[in-house]
């Protein structure tokens, strides 16, 4: 009884091993060439991708440009993006003081405006005040 | 010899048979177990050899199935060769925007905790109306390349008042502006 059961088993065990011997080498042939590597390198490209995000500078300027107060002239602008971090410098010239702290209020109450720094010194003169102020953006401004 | 001597002789020999074929078969039948067991060990190891394969060709499929994102990823970057081209881009660009433009500088930084690529840094310097050169930096922004701006400085160069009446203010911008660009080979 035992000798056919011997043999039955021999027989299975041949056959099987053969056979995963056959799909084991075709598998370590795909997964070196064909998908680990391509997954790997994909994977690179999104991380790449995903560290940088596009800037709005077009559309914080022309929003800054366009609704501003009459009474307030821009005659130079500069974006600066430095360690995740993206500041606007705006000069120009105000009919006074009022009209310039209007324009620091309307600056702050933007939502993609972090902080607004109008140094005091843009206070010196009543009228004609030429300013330079530096508005700090949100980082996550969606 | 007596016969209880012989007789004491036989079962002696009977036993010895009997436990000889006791152990023999017992030793057969733990060699065989042992057989089937590994039988069944290669019989599991080929199902999951089969499952892998299975897994395997469902990843290939979705590869394939994704190559055509795959390919868009790709067109994220600037490719190798192609810096000229972009450049040229910008310029084109520029021209049909109705901007004059100058390409300041050109490099190449590696960034330090970069995963992938290179990036490439554009220094130009446009001029023209403050909506064409506000369009401009639209146009440029919105290109489709992993593209930001580093920095922009706009001035009012002064007007272009020669024959017309209205006076046409002319606004210089230096634009500084990075992209991706996929490694050189």
């Amino acid at each position: 009884m035992l000798v056919p059961m011997y043999l039955l088993g021999e027989d299975i065990k041949f056959a099987v091993a053969s056979e995963e011997d056959r799909l084991r080498s075709e598998n370590v042939e795909i997964n070196t060439t064909d998908i680990e590597e391509r997954v790997y390198e994909l994977n690179k490209r999104a991380r790449a991708l995903s560290a940088h995000e596009h800037t709005k500078v077009y559309e914080h300027l022309t929003d800054v440009t366009q609704n501003k107060r009459a009474g307030i002239s821009i005659t130079g602008m500069a974006f600066d993006q430095k360690d995740d971090t993206e500041v606007v410098r705006l000069v120009g010239q105000a009919i006074n003081r009022d009209i310039l702290l209007d324009f620091r209020r309307d600056l702050e109450q933007k939502q993609y405006v972090a902080a607004v720094d109008l140094p005091v010194s843009n206070f010196a003169q009543n009228i004609d005040i030429n300013f330079s102020i530096t508005v700090t953006l949100q980082k996550d401004n969606e | 010899m007596s016969k209880a001597h012989k007789k004491t002789k036989y079962k002696f020999v009977w036993l010895t048979v009997t436990l000889v074929l006791i152990f023999a078969y017992g030793f057969a039948f733990w060699y065989v177990k042992t057989k089937i067991e590994d039988s069944t060990y290669a019989l599991s190891s080929a199902q999951i050899a089969y499952e892998q394969k299975d897994k395997i060709q469902a990843a290939l499929n979705s590869m394939e199935e994704l190559q055509p994102e795959i390919e868009k990823i790709d067109s994220y970057f600037v490719g190798a060769d192609n810096v000229v081209d972009f450049i040229n881009l910008l310029e084109q660009k520029a021209g049909e925007q109705g901007v004059s433009i100058e390409t300041k500088d050109v490099s190449i930084e590696k960034e330090v905790d970069a995963v992938y690529g290179e990036v490439l840094g554009v220094q130009s310097t446009v001029s023209g109306s403050w909506n064409d050169v506000m369009q401009y930096i639209n146009l440029v922004e919105n290109l489709p390349y992993n593209i930001w701006i580093s920095s922009v400085n706009v001035s009012l160069e002064g007007d272009d008042q020669v024959e017309s009446e209205v006076p046409v203010y002319v606004w210089e911008v230096d634009l500084a502006l990075k992209v991706l660009k996929h490694p050189a080979s």
